[in-house]
């Protein structure tokens, strides 16, 4: 059962539905945002030559998630010095904060950002894209206890960390 | 902080892209159907072909080695044939001389016999 047709209504809908996630997991992860957009786009245009053998919406979204961490992954690993943005340099998201704390929003982020890359996806995909671990573990090809052994490690470090920065005791 | 997990999940919100985004996606599809030939991406965009395209050179500077060395066998071989066949015409020439040669020294040797009789 063919659910996606080639066409440019469809397509333009796809990305439509999915562009804030693929650029939200580029950008988280390679914190510059030129370089996440223009990953992003390519990532689009394998999308739209890839349409033919996807067969449901769900399956659309696996393979979006899969292909763009791959290739920000592949990006990380290719540049030898990578570029520091700090994330305050990268603009907000647009809607309002509503009685968070954007201070501390601001500083959960950073402390994200300094995660090892293997960490940091792993976080990125449960907290961010709120994928259950046996999805990521699927997602990334590695075993469920891998996955599960580190959100548990690098919820430990962030909480050890945040407790540092802010002094505030967490759970 | 009450939840450092829901703290994390409020912090990590997705970014919306800028908004020309879909736009621009939409242009590089509509520029790739018109130009299908750009189709043809890197090598360094794609490691599979990469690899296809190390095989390749690696299969073709085999047989080009190959190649070589069957034209050296070949050259090789011709070579001893040539030597062949100098070394058979120098043993003819050499028999030939030899009996030349003894020609010559019967001819003296009656020679000298006629002048003794004489």
């Amino acid at each position: 059962m063919v659910l996606v047709t080639q066409s440019a209504a469809v397509f333009a809908e796809l990305v439509r539905e999915h562009q804030a996630m693929v650029f939200s997991i580029a950008l988280r992860f390679l914190r510059d945002r030129t370089v996440a957009e223009e990953l992003a786009q390519d990532v689009f245009l394998r999308l739209y030559r890839e349409l033919p053998r996807l067969e449901t919406p769900d399956h659309v979204k696996f393979w979006l998630r899969k292909v763009v961490v791959n290739r920000a992954m592949d990006y990380v690993r290719s540049v030898h010095r990578r570029r520091e943005v700090a994330l305050q340099e990268v603009s907000e998201p647009t809607f309002a904060a509503g009685g968070r704390d954007p201070l501390l929003e601001t500083s959960v982020r950073k402390l994200v950002a300094s995660l090892p890359n293997e960490a940091r996806m792993v976080i990125v995909l449960r907290y961010q894209e709120e994928m259950e671990p046996h999805e990521i573990a699927e997602l990334l090809g590695l075993p469920l206890a891998t996955v599960k052994s580190r959100l548990r490690r690098s919820l430990v470090l962030l909480r050890a960390k945040a407790q540092r920065l802010m002094g505030v005791p967490t759970r | 902080m009450k939840d450092f997990e829901q703290e994390l999940k409020r912090a990590l919100r997705r970014w919306d892209p800028p908004d020309s985004f879909r736009e621009r996606v939409l242009a590089r599809v509509a520029a790739e159907q018109q130009q299908p030939w750009r189709r043809a991406v890197s090598l360094r965009q794609r490691p599979m072909l990469r690899w296809v395209a190390v095989a390749a050179i690696v299969v073709f500077g085999a047989g080009k080695l190959s190649y070589r060395a069957h034209e050296h066998r070949l050259e090789e071989a011709s070579g001893r044939a040539a030597k062949q066949q100098v070394m058979l015409a120098l043993r003819i020439t050499g028999n030939k001389l030899r009996v030349a040669q003894k020609r010559v020294k019967s001819v003296e040797g009656e020679d000298r016999k006629v002048g003794k009789t004489l």
